[in-house]
């Protein structure tokens, strides 16, 4: 049975352009163009993705996502436009998986909607990930390039857990703050920055243009595994 | 009526050269005229004759009131207030000055401001009391020169009981002033009768004299006079031979005792009056520093906001009375939140009757006179702007009441600048945003439909040309982020993330996120510079500006150098490129929105570098362009680095 996609957004073209890419890449699409119709949609088809445009004509974007997160685990992937960065974040931190900024590029779509699928599998704890010459031992607590260990701080070694843990998906700067520091972090936003270049120097090959760890402007970070 | 005009222009030039050549007048061209009044309930018959008087001669007029020492009762203060603003409404310039003596200060006046005709009313008074007084109107007459004079004879069937009855005179005696009286004439007394033998009688009377004059600085005319006639009569009684009658058997004694009951006399009078002169000039001294002060206020201020909390405290300063201002609006009347105290409802109606009326109300006037507060209309030309409140404990006097309104002409007069100012602002603004609008509409719909015809043309070939379709999309869709940019920069929606921030990744990341090739561009960073404190995501964009201004205007050949260093406590992050470089007197017009040079390649809107400049700008930096010496632009963004970046401590493990 083909997995199922259901596409919430109120804009044709657009529907008809996400149902061109997902038929090809053999989803079964069903769509609609507001959110209480989407939100009976994704009860009846149990989909295997959702691609929700924060925009809709009847309710916030953002409400449907509450709303679906309250009974459903289904990943989401959020339609935004540029400049909505504030959007993103709050999707994000509702419980979206990722985003794409419209207008997007039919490849880059697929891609994160398999990174997206994929963090949903059953999670067996990563133990040990590898990139290249980079292994991460998360069992012994030892990063090592080749046949050299890598001494990280706490905060450092913390951070790339977290990255390790949550591969291709992007992580706003809020939900890498809490995981990291708790509640009360705000004071370490202005700070996470240093952190991540601290990071990058010790585990990129080329700190100067880090493949790892890749900056979303505005948004967060993501661990590129692949 | 051309030569009535032209009278007018020649009696205004007249008055400018004589008070720059100090001439005293009068010099006879227009007519003036100058009325005296005072409490006097006939003051208002003058004022009323004295004005059809001008208005058949067409002359303007003057009001003067001569502040005579007598100090005024509360009815009598009431009466000339309403008298000054009856004569002000009717047209009269009103003059307050004091003297002691009307006909001198009358005549001071009149040559000062070029009156040709004073009115007088004469007076109802007995004849006696103008035998030992100088009677005024015929010193005034004596002396006046070329100046006509009019007396008004009072009407007789119009006077009023007595002004004052001897009740109220009685209670408004200076009775504190006599006990002192009374305790310095027993004082010396006693002190005399104790030294009286060593001395004899007749240093007595020094001792009485000295008493006297020291009196005199301290109290009123009367109470002084009371006090010399008191001294004699004492000294004539208790010291002169006969002692203890009233007699006096030697001439040369009697010669004294005249002698010193005239100086006596003489020598209160002067002191008193010395001192209430003083006392005047004092006052007149501290009302012009409280007007000086008042205006300096205004003048220093830039605009109501910050003008009003300054003068409310000033009106605290001078009368010890809280005020509140309203000013004049769309609905009518609304109170300015810098007043000292909150206006009822109550206040709020009077206050709307004298900014309607354009007439003073409230306490100490004729218009609901319980009121709390006195309103006084903010009065420019023909028009209120709004109402001064004060709320005074007691009755203001007349120095209080024209300091007051010389206070609401000045306000009157800045709140007047400061409104045709903002609307001179206004319409320009209006006008800048018509023109604005206007280059908008013309290149954004050049912006948009160039590309969207160079789709269609694309989509119409047999075989759709796609790397034509890829380019008009891209420009589309840099114009669109280009406008939403502007517009979220405009709505002042952009408030800057601050993280401390390595300036090398910073700037490569920006490169990276620009997607030119390797070969296209060349990057020099300084090393150890220090992390600074921005928001990441806006100065990568004004960076990202920067180089895709220098590809549109660089040559393709030569790479565009971007580099990084500090300059003392700025960050200088360049972006340069080898293209043709900036015109002459372009380096800050490229940064104004809409601005296209003259070197510019067409297509684009004219908003990257706008953009990147109010983003740098939010973060207190600066950004400026200039030519290189050898060849093409230069444009560096200058931001500051502020305090050294402490990072929360922590222990090493892992």
């Amino acid at each position: 049975m083909k997995p199922v996609a259901v596409i919430i957004d109120d804009e044709v073209q657009i529907r008809r352009l996400l149902r061109v890419a997902l038929e090809a890449e053999n989803y079964q699409v069903h769509e609609t163009d507001n959110g209480r119709d989407g939100l009976i949609e994704i009860a009846n088809r149990k989909p295997a993705v959702i691609l929700l445009d924060l925009g809709l004509p009847d309710m916030d974007g953002l409400d449907v996502l509450k709303r679906l997160r309250e009974w459903s685990e289904a990943p989401v992937l959020v339609l935004s436009v540029r400049d909505d960065e504030q959007g993103k974040v709050a999707a994000l931190d509702s419980g979206a998986e990722d985003y794409v900024t419209k207008p997007f590029s039919t490849p880059e779509l697929l891609a994160r909607l398999r990174a997206a699928q994929r963090k949903t599998r059953p999670e067996e704890e990563v133990s040990i990930f590898k990139s290249g010459d980079l292994i991460v031992d998360l069992t012994a607590r030892v990063v090592t390039r080749g046949d050299r260990e890598i001494k990280l701080t706490a905060t450092e070694y913390a951070l790339l857990r977290l990255f390790v843990r949550h591969p291709g998906r992007v992580l706003t700067h809020r939900y890498i703050l809490r995981e990291i520091w708790g509640p009360k972090s705000e004071e370490h936003r202005q700070y996470l920055r240093v952190y991540i270049t601290h990071l990058r120097q010790k585990i990129e090959v080329d700190p100067t243009t880090p493949c790892l760890i890749k900056t979303e402007s505005g948004i967060g970070y993501r661990f590129d595994a692949a | 009526m051309a030569l009535r005009l032209v009278a007018e222009h020649v009696d205004r030039d007249l008055r400018d050269i004589m008070s720059e050549e100090k001439i005293a007048g009068p010099w006879k061209s227009g007519d003036r005229l100058l009325v005296a009044v005072s409490a006097s309930p006939y003051s208002e018959r003058l004022i009323r004759y004295t004005r059809r008087l001008a208005a058949s001669m067409e002359a303007s007029w003057i009001v003067a009131n001569i502040e005579l020492s007598r100090s005024l009762s509360e009815q009598e203060q009431t009466r000339l207030t309403r008298y000054l603003a009856l004569a002000r409404q009717l047209g009269a310039e009103v003059i307050s000055i004091p003297g002691s003596d009307i006909g001198e200060a009358l005549l001071r006046i009149a040559r000062q401001h070029n009156v040709t005709q004073i009115v007088i009313g004469k007076p109802l008074g007995t004849r006696w009391a103008s035998f030992w007084k100088r009677d005024p109107l015929h010193w005034l007459m004596r002396n006046s020169g070329n100046i006509d004079i009019h007396m008004i004879p009072a009407d007789e069937s119009a006077r009023p009981g007595r002004g004052e009855s001897i009740e109220e005179r009685l209670a408004r005696a200076p009775w504190q002033d006599y006990g002192a009286a009374l305790a310095i004439a027993a004082g010396v007394t006693g002190l005399s009768l104790s030294i009286f033998d060593y001395t004899g009688y007749w240093a007595v009377a020094l001792f009485y004299l000295l008493a006297v004059v020291l009196a005199a600085t301290r109290l009123r005319r009367w109470p002084t006079l009371f006090l010399a006639a008191l001294s004699a009569v004492l000294w004539d009684f208790l010291f002169i031979p006969p002692r203890f009658t009233f007699y006096i058997s030697q001439f040369q004694d009697f010669m004294m005792f005249g002698a010193y009951f005239v100086i006596a006399i003489v020598i209160g009078h002067l002191a008193t009056q010395l001192r209430e002169r003083e006392q005047s000039e004092r006052r007149r001294e501290e009302r012009a520093t409280a007007l000086y002060r008042f205006t300096r206020a205004l003048a220093a201020s830039s605009d109501l906001d910050e003008a009003l909390p300054k003068i409310s405290a000033l009106i605290k300063n001078s009368f010890q009375a809280d005020a509140a201002v309203w000013l004049r609006d769309e609905s009518g009347l609304s109170c300015h939140a810098a007043g000292t105290f909150k206006p009822s409802s109550k206040d709020e109606s009077v206050a709307v009757w004298a900014f309607q009326k354009k007439q003073s109300a409230g306490k100490s006037t004729d218009t609901l006179p319980d009121a709390d507060a006195l309103h006084v209309p903010l009065i420019t030309g023909d028009r209120a702007e709004g109402v001064l409140s004060v709320r005074l404990a007691n009755l203001p006097t007349i120095e209080q009441r024209e300091l007051l309104d010389a206070f609401a002409a000045q306000l009157a007069l800045f709140v007047n600048k400061e409104r045709a100012l903002e609307e001179s602002r206004e319409a320009q603004i209006a006008r800048q945003s018509q023109k604005l609008q206007k280059t908008l509409f013309d290149s954004v719909s050049h912006e948009l439909k160039t590309p969207l015809a160079a789709m269609t043309a694309a989509l119409q070939q047999p075989q759709p040309d796609c790397a034509e379709l890829q380019q008009a999309a891209h420009r589309l869709t840099r114009t669109v982020d280009h406008l939403l940019d502007a517009t979220r920069l405009e709505s002042g929606l952009l408030q800057p993330v601050r993280e401390w921030c390595d300036p090398a990744e910073l700037i490569r990341e920006a490169v990276a996120a620009s997607g030119l090739k390797d070969g296209a561009v060349r990057v020099n960073i300084a090393k150890d510079l220090p992390a600074i404190s921005v928001d990441s995501r806006l100065i990568q964009q004004a960076l990202g500006s920067l180089l895709s201004n220098a590809v549109a205007h660089g040559k393709s050949e030569q790479p565009i150098e971007v580099s990084a260093a500090r300059d003392d406590s700025m960050l200088v992050v360049s972006v340069a490129d080898h293209g043709p470089g900036l015109a002459p007197g372009e380096e800050n017009k490229v940064f104004e929105k809409f601005y296209r040079g003259p070197r510019t390649r067409p297509g684009g809107l004219g908003l990257g570098l706008s953009i990147a400049r109010q983003l740098v700008e939010a973060h207190g930096g600066q950004i400026v362009a200039q030519n290189q010496e050898n060849g093409g632009a230069r444009f560096s963004i200058r931001l500051p680095i502020g305090e050294v970046m402490r990072l929360p401590s922590e222990a090493a493990t892992a």
